[in-house]
């Protein structure tokens, strides 16, 4: 067993409890969902712990993986659905402003972005795209979103797509137009 | 679909046409059309350029340690594992925290209650005693420094009695 082993004969191994295979899995995988929780949600933070909840979801739950999917389609839904129940729970605690506001310049602040730019004014610029790249993607309902990021980022074909979100192939086709449009609006200055 | 294609439904389709997921045919005739539709050609440029700053958001990096902590949180949650399952099966897991707070408050005022009626037994006021002037006068005594019936009453007579007997 090496990182050359597919994810789908790790998971397999950690099934079993085997704790290298986990580690080996999580260090293959922990970038992809942490950038799929953030664009997702558009919180740091949250979105770091979410992404550990979602691989202790994978230790608890290898057992059920049945291998008619893909590993990552597997573990996109749980990422999905993780995020989906988030949401929901934060809509419960609006009242606690459970989630930081996305105008807060501190969501952006991370080590990416400070390599990408080398000086003072090219972080600037390259943080407000950021910004306002991930407050249009805040405004798209919950299942757009999630099917362009899908697309957009992980690069998944539309049936991976419509596995992981439990939908039709031309469902997907739709949400995703009518995702696109919408932040052609929203992006036309950039 | 034709070449006739109108405008609108080639519009539905430059998204699938842009993520590479029409048939051999629906793309053909898709790029027929914008060769000769200067408006769908604009939209679709306008959509590329859309995919193309969505590239604009970074990405972010897992803090050093990532591993770690998914572990630890997998330990902690073995170790709570039985104590998880007694609650569980006792079907604390189920009830919202308001519910287990209340029922516990109930639980503490009625032993309070209990207790307190054991410790400290209050004679409740007789109406006919209250009505004659001699009860009138004996329910005035509760204003006395040391009120018949209290703790402190039977202090006092604790100690005079065994003054009493020690002299």
């Amino acid at each position: 067993m090496d990182f050359l082993t597919p994810s789908e004969e790790l998971l397999a191994r950690v099934a079993e409890g085997d704790e290298y295979a986990f580690q080996i899995l999580v260090d293959r995988h922990q970038t992809p969902v942490l950038n799929l929780i953030y664009r997702f949600l558009g919180d740091r933070q949250k979105s770091e712990d979410l992404a550990q909840e979602t691989f202790f979801q994978v230790w608890r739950s290898a057992k059920a993986y049945k291998g008619k999917s893909k590993f990552t389609t597997w573990l996109y839904r749980i990422t999905v659905n993780r995020c989906l129940s988030e949401i929901k729970s934060a809509r419960r605690k609006k009242w606690l402003q459970f989630f930081r506001d996305m105008t807060d310049p501190k969501d952006l602040q991370d080590e990416s972005l400070l390599d990408a730019a080398p000086n003072a004014e090219d972080l600037l610029i390259t943080r407000e795209r950021s910004r306002q790249v991930s407050n249009a993607l805040q405004t798209l309902p919950e299942n757009q979103r999630i099917a362009l990021i899908l697309k957009r980022y992980e690069d998944l074909s539309y049936e991976e797509i419509s596995s992981v979100l439990g939908c039709s192939i031309p469902a997907v086709e739709s949400l995703l137009v009518r995702a696109k449009r919408t932040l052609q609006k929203k992006l036309e200055k950039i | 679909m034709s070449l006739t294609m109108k405008c609108h439904k080639i519009e539905n389709k430059l998204s699938a046409y842009q993520d590479g997921e029409l048939s051999a045919s629906e793309k053909e005739q898709v790029e027929r059309h914008l060769a000769g539709c200067y408006a769908c050609r604009e939209q679709h440029v306008k959509l590329q350029q859309t995919w193309q700053a969505l590239g604009e958001m970074t990405e972010i990096r897992p803090t050093p340690g990532f591993y770690k902590r998914v572990s630890q949180n997998i330990d902690q949650a073995s170790e709570r594992g039985a104590w998880g399952t007694l609650l569980g099966n006792l079907g604390f897991k189920s009830l919202p925290s308001p519910i287990i707070a209340s029922v516990i408050l109930a639980i503490g005022i009625l032993c309070g209650t209990f207790i307190g009626k054991s410790l400290i037994n209050v004679q409740p006021l007789h109406p006919a005693a209250v009505r004659s002037e001699e009860g009138l006068l004996s329910s005035l005594r509760v204003f006395d420094p040391v009120p018949p019936g209290t703790l402190a009453d039977d202090y006092e007579r604790l100690l005079s009695y065994n003054e009493s007997h020690i002299r």
